[in-house]
């Protein structure tokens, strides 16, 4: 599949309705633009500038990952990972053609929360950030503090998430407080945005991202790879279960050994720790979750 | 002799407690009309299954015997019971249904697939006693001449976390989940092609599959718990 079969000029879209704009660019809602296969509302995400960088056909391999995945898991997919659906160019005829943006979906209202600052209520997608404060800083921001069983299942759900990726070869690369996004009804469960900058193992990166400063691994030059997104997920699991408390990747084990039972405490060094290889994997984590029961909690002081 | 083809025996147990009143039981009353006119357009998917529906608010009744739908006279019309809401009553009469009707099917000379029920329920069992609901669950698969799976599907004011503990076999059965943004008589139109697609794909399968969620508007109604089997390596998947 070239990546023409996926690119659409910017006029196609129809009617763009902007919903503000952030880190990597202008964000639009396509209030006539739909496509049979995903049937939620859709965006636009316009990158910062006209991105010469962005190879179409990088986008593009991108966006068949997700038609890789079988049938029945799509629908589980498209709820789970906010993924590019389409690419958007700047002229569709030209040969050096350039990436203007691309199309994903809505992110689902569930995702979403009231955020108090300084006096004014803002309504902000419900970032993993969120999840790492103590009860009071999260009180003081109108935010809701989750409970430890929701806390556990949104790291199960992550980590199924990661596995699920890695399970089809792809790296997810940037997983970070903001990358992550979490709901607390009707169930809790996470959702994965920018997954325009995933990559295939044995690919090359199709938009370049660094690590997000608060999930640097050991080796800050080390590319994004299966072991940089298992190092992320085991940082992620203990900031989650110890919120409020500043963890790095040095004082993880300390913090965890402190918090979480014994597999719990080895899983989380082994996953910050120097050697990628001896990081346990997404499944690994996954089947640690699941073998918790409500009447063997593995964490003390939350 | 030649081989019977195994009949595939569906559980519709629908919660008809005073909350469904409305919209709700509007939409729960079409699951048997859409799904008799899927089953017609599908006669040779209609010759596999067989569908029983059983509501339940206090207390549990059979509503319609398992039957072939498109043989049965009028379709039961669902109407809301004022005496509470318990999942212990018609946990028990799934499992005494069951059991009859798989001694019925082998006596006419039918081999029977897995049996599936779809459990839907918009609201919390308030008036079981303690532990009752629980104990009626275990004794449900331990018991069960011929144990189901069991497809929790929850709406509104239901307890998503009771509902997932009625899932069965676990991992692999999906549990539906209204989505926040929902109104509880969509969630239940969606979960009709749920129902819908699972009935025709199993007739080819002899045991309940469930096939992709097909609705086309509203993906976030339902989350699908996905089985542990997506994420297992091939070779570990191909071993178990």
């Amino acid at each position: 599949m070239t990546w023409r079969d996926l690119a659409l000029a910017r006029p196609a879209l129809g009617a763009l309705l902007p919903l503000g704009g952030g880190g990597q660019g202008k964000i639009f809602r396509l209030p006539e633009f739909h496509l049979a296969e995903v049937p939620v509302p859709l965006i636009y995400k316009e990158y910062r500038e006209t991105s010469g960088g962005v190879a179409p056909q990088g986008v593009a391999n991108v966006i068949t990952l997700r038609a890789a995945v079988a049938r029945e898991q799509q629908p589980w997919f498209d709820s789970h990972l906010v993924w590019p659906l389409r690419l958007v160019v700047d002229d569709l005829d030209a040969a050096d053609a350039t990436v203007a943006g691309i199309v994903m979906r809505l992110i689902p209202g569930a995702f979403f929360t009231e955020l108090r600052l300084g006096g004014e209520t803002h309504r902000v997608p419900r970032e993993a950030r969120f999840l790492f404060l103590d009860r009071r800083d999260a009180a003081q921001r109108g935010l809701d503090f989750p409970d430890l069983a929701a806390r556990l299942l949104l790291c199960q759900r992550l980590a199924y998430l990661i596995a699920f990726l890695h399970r089809n070869d792809i790296v997810f690369g940037d997983i970070s407080s903001r990358n992550v996004l979490y709901c607390l009804a009707p169930t809790p469960d996470v959702l994965l945005v920018d997954c325009d900058a995933v990559r295939k193992v044995g690919s090359a990166p199709v938009v370049a991202q660094g690590h997000a400063p608060d999930f640097m691994p050991p080796n800050p030059r080390s590319p994004q790879s299966i072991t940089t997104d298992l190092f992320k997920l085991g940082l992620f699991v203990i900031r989650a279960l110890s919120p409020g408390a500043v963890v790095t990747a040095d004082t993880a084990g300390r913090t965890a050994a402190g918090t979480l039972d014994r597999t719990g405490a080895t899983l989380v060094a082994a996953s910050v720790g120097h050697d990628p290889a001896a990081r346990p994997s997404a499944l690994a984590w996954y089947r640690y979750f699941r073998s918790l029961t409500l009447l063997s909690l593995p964490v003390r002081g939350l | 002799m030649g081989h019977t083809p195994a009949l595939v025996p569906f559980y519709l147990v629908v919660d008809v407690s005073q909350s469904m009143e409305g919209p709700r039981l509007e939409q729960a009353n079409q699951i048997l009309r859409k799904l008799a006119a899927a089953l017609a357009a599908d006669p040779r998917a209609n010759d596999k299954v067989r569908i029983c529906m059983i509501d339940f608010s206090g207390s549990a009744r059979v509503v319609l015997p398992l039957c072939d739908l498109l043989n049965t006279a009028a379709l039961p019309v669902l109407r809301t019971r004022d005496d509470g809401t318990r999942y212990s009553p018609a946990l028990d009469l799934l499992l005494g249904t069951i059991n009859q009707d798989t001694r019925q099917l082998a006596a006419d000379g039918f081999a029977i697939g897995r049996p599936a029920a779809f459990f839907l329920s918009d609201g919390e069992p308030f008036d079981d006693a303690p532990n009752a609901w629980e104990q009626s669950l275990a004794r449900l698969l331990a018991t069960c001449e011929n144990p189901p799976m069991i497809v929790p599907c929850s709406i509104a004011e239901s307890d998503p976390a009771i509902l997932r503990a009625l899932a069965h076999p676990r991992p692999g059965t999906p549990v539906l989940v209204q989505g926040a943004d929902a109104q509880p008589e969509d969630a239940i139109n969606a979960l009709i092609d749920v129902v819908i697609g699972t009935v025709l794909s199993s007739a080819d399968q002899e045991t309940a599959v469930f096939t992709q969620i097909n609705d086309q508007s509203e993906l976030d109604t339902i989350i699908a718990e996905p089985p542990e089997e997506w994420i297992t390596a091939q070779w570990e998947a191909g071993g178990r």
